[in-house]
């Protein structure tokens, strides 16, 4: 579904991503991780249209999405959810919600997708007409990425979803994200919670200074003794 | 990227929850009286809306018309200014396109309507280039961007002299029906205006410009396209600013480029009632209207033509004072007092 090829890009003259290669397959969850620095955020970023390219190439669905900006990645079905609580604070729960599910492709379907990340996240029903910026930090993380699932993503990446969260909000969000995966919906997963992610995803990639240092399969990463020293502190 | 510190702590409205004495009784007593005093607001506008109409007062008919015109203009400017938070001081430049469209379209022969028809159409195609310039830019330099797309477009008015007279200006036959008839089409004018602000604020296009005053690089990141929201949304403004420039050319029967591209007396009132009202209700643009035109016929009784220095205290204190306009603070209140919606912006 996705498929990266020796994807260059950083900020300005500095390269953060040097000759990046992965894919996706279609409703697969991929994790990408790597400690601070290693450019998985700027990796998502490039994917999702907001840094430009160095070089290489990105395909979705077979299509090369060279130069297309991030609105219209959005309309093929590639959603983005960035790291931090990228939420608008002073619009209400509901409102954050509607901004992704009047997205064109989603549209028919608001009502729905609306009413399954409600289900999904129960305590965003209950809080609808709160302002987002009074939400916890958690909630604020279920509202961004149930913001990104209402556009009915064909793949999603997601960026740091367990940042900074308490182990049980934590546990919580990667419950829903397990749910998530069944429905068709492809996840590419960037993470500093290595554990978690790879307990996710079935393959990974290990990224180190822009580079793709190791990958292959969750548990074959997890026993890998490279992973284990670097990232599980075992 | 770093981590956005955004929301949660710095909340104004998480720190002030519903205070500890409002039991269900208050809020369903404040809720009551919000709905009766909206009642009486509605009532009171209807009465406005139709005495200057069967009032034999030219003057009053001359003073709603105005206020008509200037709450059809904060409510234009407020769909660029409000609801996607750019702050526009070149909205003359549509008014003027629109008055200049109309006069020439009049004095060529065309019909009532068709030179409407035109006024409204030449704000809004001015609007796609002014708009595609000045939204490359942000904050101060976009205001400054404004100011200067309306200056050029003056000094084009002023030197194209063999189509709108330069200087002289254009001169009209007066409006058949007077100020009353300025009064009804201003009236009219303000329902399509407030209309308009309605559908949009509830469409996409609404939350889309909501979320890139919030924050321009999450709205993006979000899949909302940025410039076409923007263009969208001040080629809709700028439509109305044409019709309400029309309308402005045919009640006063006279138009120059130093009166239709103002910027004390166009620019400035557009922006100053949207804010003073505030932008989270339809109804704070009209009302920050009222309260312009009120100040500006209180500074011409008073001091004469002094209401260039009054719109500029009236801005300091506003921006001071109530940066969310009066709807804002109203809405502030009501969420204080309990429930947790409203559209209120600290
Ligand atoms: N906007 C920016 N301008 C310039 N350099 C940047 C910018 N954002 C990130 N960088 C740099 O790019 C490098 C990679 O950053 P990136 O955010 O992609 O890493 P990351 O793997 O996501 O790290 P983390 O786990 O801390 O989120 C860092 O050295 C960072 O300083
Ligand atoms: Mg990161």
């Amino acid at each position: 579904m996705l498929e990266v090829e020796l994807l260059r890009a950083g900020y300005g003259p500095v390269e953060v991503v040097c000759g990046v290669s992965l894919r996706v397959g279609t409703g697969e969850t991929v994790a990408l991780v790597g400690s601070n620095g290693a450019g998985k955020s700027t990796l998502l970023r490039a994917v999702a249209g907001l840094v430009p390219l160095i070089g290489g190439t990105i395909s979705f669905e077979g299509q090369r999405l060279d130069g297309l900006p991030p609105h219209r990645r959005l309309e093929m079905g590639l959603g983005y959810v960035p790291e931090g609580h990228p939420v608008f604070p002073f619009m209400t729960v509901q409102e954050n919600l509607e901004l992704g599910a009047m997205a064109p492709r989603a549209r028919a379907h608001r009502r729905r997708n609306l009413d399954r990340v409600m289900e999904l996240f129960p305590v965003l029903g209950r809080r609808r007409r709160a302002l987002a910026g009074t939400l916890s930090g958690g909630e604020q993380r279920m509202l961004a990425i149930a913001r990104g699932l209402v556009g009915e993503p064909r793949l999603l990446l997601l960026d740091e979803p367990s940042f900074g969260l308490a182990p049980l909000v934590l546990a919580r969000i990667y419950r829903c994200l397990a749910e998530v995966g069944p429905s068709g919906v492809g996840l590419l997963l960037a993470e500093q919670h290595v554990a978690r992610a790879l307990s996710l995803a079935r393959r990974g990639y290990v990224l180190s200074q822009g580079r793709v240092v190791l990958e292959g399969g969750s548990e074959e990463l997890l026993g890998h003794p490279q992973v284990r020293r670097a990232y599980l502190g075992l | 990227m770093g981590e956005r510190e955004r929301g949660v702590g710095a909340h104004p409205a998480a720190r002030r929850g519903p205070p500890p004495w409002t039991a269900m009784t208050g809020r369903r007593a404040g809720a009551l009286a919000s709905k009766a005093l909206g009642a009486a607001g509605l009532a009171l506008g209807a009465a406005l809306a139709v005495l200057p109409l069967v009032s034999p007062s030219p003057y009053l008919s001359h003073l709603f018309a105005t206020f008509w015109l200037w709450a059809a203009m904060s409510q234009a400017w407020n769909l660029v200014g409000g609801y996607a938070g750019q702050f526009s001081l070149g909205h003359a430049a549509f008014f003027g396109a629109g008055a200049y469209a109309a006069a020439l379209a009049w004095t060529n022969g065309l019909g009532a309507a068709a030179g409407t028809a035109l006024a409204g159409l030449a704000g809004a195609v001015l609007a796609l280039p002014v708009g595609w310039l000045c939204f490359r830019l942000r904050g101060a330099y976009f205001v400054l961007s404004t100011l200067a797309a309306a200056e050029v477009v003056r000094l084009c008015a002023l030197n194209l002299r063999g189509i709108t007279g330069g200087a002289v200006g254009i001169l009209l036959p007066p409006l058949s029906g007077g100020q009353r008839a300025a009064c009804a089409l201003g009236l009219a004018l303000f329902g399509l205006a407030t209309l308009t602000s309605a559908l949009v604020r509830g469409a996409r296009l609404g939350y889309r410009l909501r979320a890139l005053r919030e924050d321009e690089d999450a709205a993006e990141a979000a899949g909302v396209p940025a410039l076409k929201s923007k263009l969208w949304a001040l080629s809709l403004s700028g439509g109305l600013c044409g019709l309400a420039g029309a309308l402005f050319c045919a009640q006063t029967s006279y138009i120059d480029p130093g009166s239709v591209f103002s910027l004390a007396d166009v620019s400035i009132p557009a922006a100053l009632g949207a804010l003073l009202g505030g932008w989270g209700a339809l109804w704070g643009p009209p009302a920050g209207a009222g309260g312009v035109v009120l100040v500006a016929e209180a500074m011409r009784v008073l001091l004469g033509r002094a209401h260039g220095l009054a719109y500029g205290l009236l801005l300091v204190l506003t921006v001071l004072l109530v940066p969310q306009g009066f709807c804002g603070l109203l809405a502030a209140r009501r969420r204080a007092a309990g429930g947790e919606a409203g559209a209120g912006r600290p």
